[in-house]
């Protein structure tokens, strides 16, 4: 395996009140594993809090996780000293939603390319401003968008600068965080057959947070399911949204609109909202809203088990 | 797949045509700019020595000879005031120049580490804040003694806050936006994301200010100057020149208002330049 | 221009005619959205879909009478809400109309709420404004009506402010306070895009059974095909401001004509089965004073020929059950285009 994290953990501890503030602890990890190997794509799906952006930025330890390991090619990223993760960073980069967000708005795009090679002393001058040039070529830029600031590209081109610049360093893994929910369905389409060809010619690795099933379906071989910080489903993408096992999943698979007005009618009807995660529910966190809760579910909290080969699940009932 | 068309570069000049379009930036540019150049060639725009006594002349009106009269040593006032913007404006540009870059310095890396860091210097920087500004720089001055170099290092000291808290805020504000993350995950280091990305990124909003501060300076300094705790005399500074105007304003009450009045159109063209500026780099005014 | 329609004209909530919106861009008066007519019965849901920039949140605005003065202007075109004719009035007048006829919903809830005002009393206010209810009438209808969309305690949560409520709440508050007059026509834009799939469904959910249950036209403006396959029954597809194919939901999903449709479909991931090989639209979306004269999509389509120079008109087709707005398309289809006028 490429990527190897085993039970990440992290708590945010929020003030929260007026006039008289009190410390919450918010679980925005609890336990999370997964690994993702080369050229294949792991989907992060759930509903917003569940912990999926922080599991990734976890793993690329942008923000320090309480508990865990993270294994990189079999070095260990978090006990990674300040000058061997800089080095491990340079093969972990990661692509982000908002690509007006992601870019230092004073910088070229040519510059901005650039400054990562000679940061790590991979290339300086006219050597890097060719390599720069390739990877703009590559990622469908003309020549002429070096010498541009980010604001003057549209929304879609400016995540081919933000995909660009990760790919830079040439990377092993890139996270990519819900990177084409900002775009309109024609330019994501786009973006998204970009990312397979990387995928396929440069053997990149992926971990794919989306909120969007369809597009994890699209992109990613595997897909684990994500509920209140804890992953609650995992398995090949394919099956998980065909056939999903865990209560929750179905739920959210159900509510995923699909452009068909035949399909649309069959609903489930879900109760309620995600409970806050600042005081999850114990026991399974999705048993106040599941329609197969039973007492087990209120108390215990199921684990991550195997229910078929390369499938998991964590949950009481399912079979 | 075609991504390849470009909208037309669009020329970055948004922020000059709006300055431009903007009347009170370009009175402040000008009132400060003449007040600058009058500094600047002081030596060859003021009539007279600003020192030269002339005892014959003691406390003339405006004359042919005198255009803004003599003070009670005789010595030409349009002369002195001509000298004393000189002062003044160093002490106000050097002061202002010194806080930014201290405070500046302190706010970001107050804001991009957060934590321990970031609470101590902020904790430190309240309770510099909650003094009046005029009243530390009164404390500096008396600790330190009435000299021209401490009389920039107390302006300094007392710019400071100001800059730590803008800048800090800023950097916060930065530091929430995934770009700086980004640069952490290509291995940059600290030094170069504060310095190389946050900090061009915050200094809009650390011009604006420092415009708006270099009044506050300028009028501090004569502040100073007037309870007598600026440049030892006979150095001509306008907040001196206030302060012997001020011991005849009976005999000659122009001699404190010649002076007054430089220093209210150097305020007002700073005020308006710093406005102007916050406008012109507002992202939300109207183009 | 034929209407695009099958609610008679007597009997539509909403009756748009030619609306044409202009825009002014660098000092220069552009047409946004160009001559889109449609009328919208009551207990229907028309949507609106088309990416960003294609004007379907302007035709919102537009129909609302909320363009910004001195930026956006209604150049041409009728609006007739619930009888009354809307796009000849002053705006005290169509103050009056605004919030009692037809109500608005917007994507963020949240920015579209007061903060500083207990709910309860926000939802009230047009009810005193409108109906000329007194105070404690108008907080039981705010009640009442908080219950309708589903809140949970809803009398304790009158008095809550805007931030202690879920995106998902604020959202059936804003519906609340939108059909608290009981309007004919409600405009929903993009009513559930910053929300999380489960809520969005809740919210259709409920969107679907006040139009049910209160005869609401529901205007939905959307960017999300899945969205209008689930919650609408017909269908209008904008590019470059204009309206390029309308259908009912049925005909459109079985059978997407215009090639702008097709491209979006083909475009667009699926959860339900593979979608192996994605088609993307080329290029992208053109910005106002790029747009191509003529048809607006010719740019990109690939059945671009020379005539698409002229702007198409937007024909019928099928026997007058849809319409599309691309000369090729009209050309190959004219088998079954009937004679003008008898649309």
């Amino acid at each position: 395996m490429l990527l190897d994290v085993v039970d990440l953990a992290k708590t945010f501890t929020l003030r929260q009140g007026w006039p008289v503030p009190t410390l919450v602890d918010v679980r925005a990890l609890d336990g999370v594993s997964f690994s993702v190997d080369r050229s294949e794509a792991l989907g992060v799906v759930g509903e917003s809090g569940c912990g999926k952006s922080t599991a990734a930025r976890a793993a690329l330890r942008l923000i320090e996780p309480d508990r865990g390991r993270v294994m990189f090619d079999g070095r260990d990223v978090l006990t990674a000293k300040p000058a061997e993760l800089r080095a491990l960073r340079r093969r972990m980069q990661i692509v982000f939603q908002d690509p007006a967000s992601a870019r230092d708005p004073r910088q070229r795009v040519g510059s901005a390319l650039m400054e990562p090679l000679a940061v790590h002393g991979v290339a300086r001058g006219d050597v890097a401003r060719k390599r720069v040039l390739a990877i703009l070529d590559e990622v469908g830029l003309p020549k002429t968008a070096f010498d541009r600031f980010p604001h003057e590209f549209s929304g879609g081109q400016r995540q081919r600068i933000g995909i660009a610049r990760a790919l830079a360093l040439e990377p092993d893994l890139i996270f990519a965080d819900e990177p084409v929910s900002a775009l309109d369905v024609s330019v994501q389409a786009q973006i998204l057959r970009l990312l397979d060809e990387l995928k396929q010619r440069r053997r990149l690795a992926f971990v794919f947070v989306s909120h969007d099933l369809g597009v994890v379906r699209h992109f990613c071989e595997r897909t684990v399911v994500m509920y209140l910080g804890r992953i609650i489903e995992s398995g090949p993408t394919g099956q998980i949204f065909d056939a999903p096992k865990h209560p929750y999943t179905k739920v959210l698979r159900e509510a995923s609109p699909v452009p068909d007005p035949a399909v649309a009618k069959a609903k489930v009807a879900i109760e309620g909202e995600p409970p806050s995660p600042v005081a999850p529910p114990p026991g399974c966190h999705f048993h106040p809203r599941c329609p197969l809760a039973t007492d087990i579910c209120r108390t215990q909290a199921p684990a991550l088990r195997d229910i078929a080969p390369g499938r998991r699940v964590a949950c009481h009932h399912a079979s | 797949m075609s991504a390849a068309s470009l909208p037309a570069p669009r020329a970055r000049n948004s922020f000059l045509s709006r300055a431009t379009r903007s009347p009170a930036l370009l009175i402040g540019i000008v009132l400060v700019g003449l007040c600058v150049a009058m500094a600047l060639f002081a030596p060859w725009l003021s009539p007279y020595d600003p020192d030269e006594q002339d005892v014959l002349n003691r406390l003339a009106g405006a004359s042919r000879e005198h255009w803004l009269g003599a003070d009670s040593f005789g010595r030409d006032v349009l002369s002195r005031i001509i000298w004393g913007a000189q002062i003044s404006l160093f002490v106000g540009f050097v002061s202002t120049l010194a806080g930014v870059v201290i405070g500046v310095l302190i706010g970001v890396v107050s804001g991009y580490y957060g934590g321990w860091v970031d609470r101590v210097i902020s904790g430190a920087n309240d309770v510099l804040m909650s003094f009046p500004q005029i009243i530390m720089g009164i404390i500096l001055v008396a600790v330190l003694g009435p000299s021209l170099f401490n009389l920039i290092l107390a302006i300094a000291i007392t710019a400071v806050p100001a800059f730590v808290r803008i800048a800090r805020g800023s950097t916060l504000a930065m530091k929430e936006r995934d770009f700086v993350d980004a640069c952490r995950s290509l291995g940059y280091s600290d030094m170069r994301i504060m310095f190389g990305h946050i900090l061009p990124n915050i200094m809009d909003e650390v011009v604006v200010m420092a415009s708006l501060w270099l009044a506050t300076a300028i009028r501090t300094e004569t502040t100073l100057a007037f309870i007598g705790l600026g440049a030892p005399p006979p150095t001509a500074t306008w907040g001196g020149i206030v302060r012997e105007g001020f011991e005849n304003l009976l005999d000659s009450p122009m001699l404190a208002v010649w002076p007054s009045l430089a220093i209210l159109l150097v305020m007002i063209g700073l005020n308006m330049i710093g406005d102007g500026l916050r406008d012109a780099t507002d992202p939300r005014a109207p183009t | 221009m034929s209407a695009v329609s099958k609610a008679s004209d007597a009997a539509a909530a909403l009756r748009v005619e030619g609306l044409t919106t202009s825009l002014k861009i660098d000092g220069v008066w552009r047409d946004a959205v160009r001559d889109v007519s449609f009328a919208l019965a009551p207990g229907e849901t028309l949507a609106l879909v088309g990416e960003s920039g294609c004007g379907k949140s302007l035709t919102a605005m537009t129909v609302m009478g909320l363009l910004p003065k001195g930026v956006g202007r209604l150049s041409a075109g009728r609006i007739v809400i619930d009888g009354v004719e809307t796009s000849t009035l002053a705006e005290r007048d169509f103050g009056k109309v605004r919030g009692d006829s037809i109500g608005m919903i917007f994507q963020e809830p949240m920015t579209s709420l007061n903060p500083v005002l207990p709910v309860g009393f926000q939802i009230a206010e047009p009810l005193m404004q409108h109906r000329g209810l007194s105070r404690r009438q108008a907080m039981e209808r705010a009640r009442e009506l908080m219950e309708l969309v589903r809140i949970p305690a809803a009398a304790e949560r009158l008095k809550s402010y805007p931030h202690q409520f879920s995106g998902g709440m604020r959202q059936r508050v804003m519906i609340a306070l939108a059909i608290a007059c009981s309007p004919k026509v409600l405009i929903a834009d993009e009513p559930t895009t910053a929300l999380d799939v489960t809520v969005q469904a809740q919210v259709l959910d409920l969107l679907g059974v006040l139009q049910r249950e209160r005869g609401l036209g529901v205007l939905l403006i959307t960017h999300n095909l899945g969205v209008v396959a689930t919650n609408a029954q017909r269908v209008m597809v904008m590019y470059g401001g204009d309206v390029v194919e309308s259908a009912d939901v049925g005909d459109f999903f079985a059978k997407p004509l215009h090639p702008y449709s097709r491209a979006l479909l083909a475009a667009m991931p699926r959860v339900d089965r593979p979608t192996s090989d994605l088609a993307p639209i080329p290029g992208q979306v053109p910005t106002l004073a790029e747009l191509p004269d003529g048809c607006r999509f010719q740019s990109r389509c690939p059945l671009r020929e020379e005539a698409c120079a002229v702007r198409p008109p937007l024909t019928p087709v099928e026997g007058g059950r849809r319409h599309v707005r691309c000369v090729v398309l009209a050309r190959e289809l004219a088998g079954d285009l009937p004679r003008e006028g008898t649309a």
